[in-house]
């Protein structure tokens, strides 16, 4: 399984005290520099550096190809008053999940309600950290889903409340 | 064309907003405070960080110390 990650997950991700489970999921994950700009703490970059080192974090290497895509949904986000403007490093996230038809790990809202209400973009899968714990503990990677929840928001400053919205 | 916001944005919002450690947030350089306030007000750390003239990872820091949290709705 491939996934594109962006800046925020990974950031988040970096400072969780099992972040080698990403790599028990996934075969590699893409990136770009608009991602890697945007990463300075020692913690992340160690994280960051270990991860390229490995392998497992690549630079995308078809980004002239995303243009059209990145450009569609910087678009979009903009003139739909629904959806929160994107950024560069969600939008090139988005693209690439696009694109490669991999995941797209991010927790940024204008992506999920691109996704959610446009046809063109349906197709791609965004996994929140939430997406990316439930799979961990389908595939018995973590034992007990809400203590993880719990240790996450320890570590990163999540908050997972439960509410229904009509 | 102004932001429609929907009732999960007002939750998530209101949820920032009562965790959110005032005190140091306002303590905080101008730039810094009003980065942490468009955080809490929309949710998203790049436009903050952008604000405050930092990069994600250093407003990702900043953010947690102002003990203003992401909010991840889960459905019952």
């Amino acid at each position: 399984m491939i996934a594109s990650i962006d800046t925020c997950f990974i950031i988040d991700w970096s400072k969780y005290r099992k972040r080698h489970l990403l790599e028990k999921i996934f075969d590699y994950v893409f990136t770009t520099e608009e991602v890697l700009n945007e990463v300075s703490s020692e913690n992340t970059l160690e994280y960051v550096l270990n991860l390229m080192i490995k392998g497992f974090l690549v630079i995308y290497p078809f980004k002239t190809e995303l243009s059209p895509i990145v450009r569609k949904a910087l678009e979009i986000s903009v003139s739909d008053p629904r959806i929160p403007s994107l950024d560069p490093p969600e939008a090139y996230a988005l693209a690439i999940a696009y694109k490669e038809n991999c995941i797209c790990l991010t927790e940024n809202k204008g992506v999920l309600r691109l996704v959610e209400y446009y046809n063109e973009f349906k197709k791609v899968k965004v996994w929140r950290s939430l997406e990316l714990f439930k799979y961990l503990y389908s595939k018995g990677l973590i034992e007990d889903f809400e203590k993880e929840l719990e240790n996450y928001s320890r570590d990163t400053g999540h908050v997972f409340p439960k509410k229904r919205f009509s | 064309m102004s932001r429609e916001f929907l009732p999960e944005d007002e939750f998530e919002r209101s949820i920032r907003r009562k965790y959110a450690d005032w005190n140091f947030i306002e303590k905080q350089p101008t730039k810094i405070k009003m980065a942490l306030k468009l955080f809490i007000e929309t949710g998203d750390s790049y436009k903050a960080a952008k604000l405050a003239g930092l990069t994600i990872d250093e407003f990702e820091e900043i953010r947690i110390k102002a003990k203003i949290p992401k909010v991840i709705v889960r459905e019952n």
